[in-house]
């Protein structure tokens, strides 16, 4: 089931959450428990397991469960170190990286994880519901979630150019090419319409 | 004189006057008619014989009493077994509606609802069995807490902490 409207009947949790903010991309996982991936899980790439510190047959954790405080920020930085995050200042987009941004709540804890797209845009599981993206993390921050409050970033492992400098024929290059698709685009859409 | 509280089919031989269980007239008036009734019905009691109940009849109604009781406190059982199973199925359904969108298996945890359920302790045990069942929800951080042991500690897959539980649950008449 894909239907994110939920989202708007939700004004005391989501505040920031306005008709249009956001886009609906996954169904709903929450058919069977265990089934899913989290937002945890979901900002570090995979989508088969639900991170969570805790110790229970449906979570998963990367690196050993702290006993006394698991659910802390430092203990989700270590956690996400293991798929090659390291920490950021701030949310901006930056060629040839994956950010990502750890929500806390008013005591600190962490609540929900949030990953920058490399189309610019964030995207969001919502616990068992649905994957979404947003243009801004303002729209998700608000009493559920807290605000994102700490930022990782790691090469893309699918961006081959990674820590290369562009030369300005490449950028030329790329130009033409993003030029020459969209002319074809339009080119067949006429087509289709005449 | 003849005893008016009785039919008059039946002969004045049979309810004489004096019998115990005849008022006699204008009872009310005097005030202690009453006790003088009481301790003249004792009296004819205790000598005739025939109103003494024999041993076996006190049997027989203290089983019939105490098979009342039995079945008054199985009524009562099976009612707030309903009640408990109504309250259940509210409290999974509140529970499941305000934690969906939750990534926080903490949370999940610490909300009021699931907090409820595991409050009901052996109780609610068989409930949640059948929930976990039905593949229905995460209740084994419930289950341990309700059991008062983890049955499948160590255990990092879904379906063999489920089966493990199940089997418990089954071996200790809970399902």
């Amino acid at each position: 089931m894909r239907d994110c409207s939920w989202l708007l009947h939700l004004p005391d949790r989501f505040e920031n959450v306005r008709p249009g903010n956001f886009i609906c991309r996954s169904d709903r996982t929450n058919d069977r428990p265990c089934n899913g991936y989290n937002c945890i899980a979901w900002a570090a790439g995979k989508e088969d397991k639900w991170w969570w510190p805790i110790d229970d047959p449906c979570a998963y954790w990367p690196i050993p469960i702290d006993p006394i405080d698991p659910v802390t920020l430092e203990h989700f930085i270590k956690a996400f170190e293991t798929e090659g995050y390291s920490v950021c200042c701030d949310d901006r987009f930056e060629d040839g990286f994956e950010k990502v941004a750890i929500f806390v709540d008013r005591d600190g804890t962490p609540t929900h994880a949030a990953r920058l797209l490399p189309s610019g845009v964030w995207s969001s599981k919502m616990g068992k519901g649905e994957d979404i993206e947003h243009e801004t993390l303002k729209i998700v921050e608000g009493n559920e979630y807290g605000t994102a409050s700490q930022f990782l970033k790691r090469p893309n492992p699918l961006c081959r150019k990674t820590n290369q400098q562009k030369t300005l024929f490449s950028r030329l290059r790329q130009f033409l090419k993003a030029l020459f698709k969209t002319f074809l685009r339009t080119a067949s859409a006429n087509h289709t319409n005449s | 004189m003849p005893c008016t509280q009785h039919p008059f089919k039946r002969s004045r031989k049979e309810y004489s006057t004096e019998a115990p269980y005849c008022r006699k007239e204008n009872w009310w008036k005097s005030p202690d008619n009453e006790s003088e009734e009481k301790t003249s019905v004792h009296r004819h009691v205790t000598k005739m014989s025939s109103y003494v109940l024999p041993p076996k009849g006190k049997t027989w109604s203290i089983v019939w009493f105490a098979s009342g009781l039995k079945s008054l406190k199985k009524a009562e059982k099976h009612l707030r077994s309903a009640k408990l199973d109504e309250e259940f199925n509210k409290l999974v359904k509140q529970w499941k509606e305000e934690t969906f969108f939750l990534s926080s298996l903490s949370k999940m945890f610490a909300h009021p609802a699931y907090q409820r359920i595991m409050a009901m302790g052996t109780d609610g045990l068989s409930l949640v069995l059948g929930e976990l069942q039905n593949g229905q929800g995460n209740w084994f951080y419930a289950l341990k807490f309700m059991a008062g042991k983890d049955v499948a500690a160590g255990i990092k897959n879904y379906e063999a902490a489920r089966a493990a539980w199940l089997e418990w649950g089954y071996k200790n008449n809970y399902i």
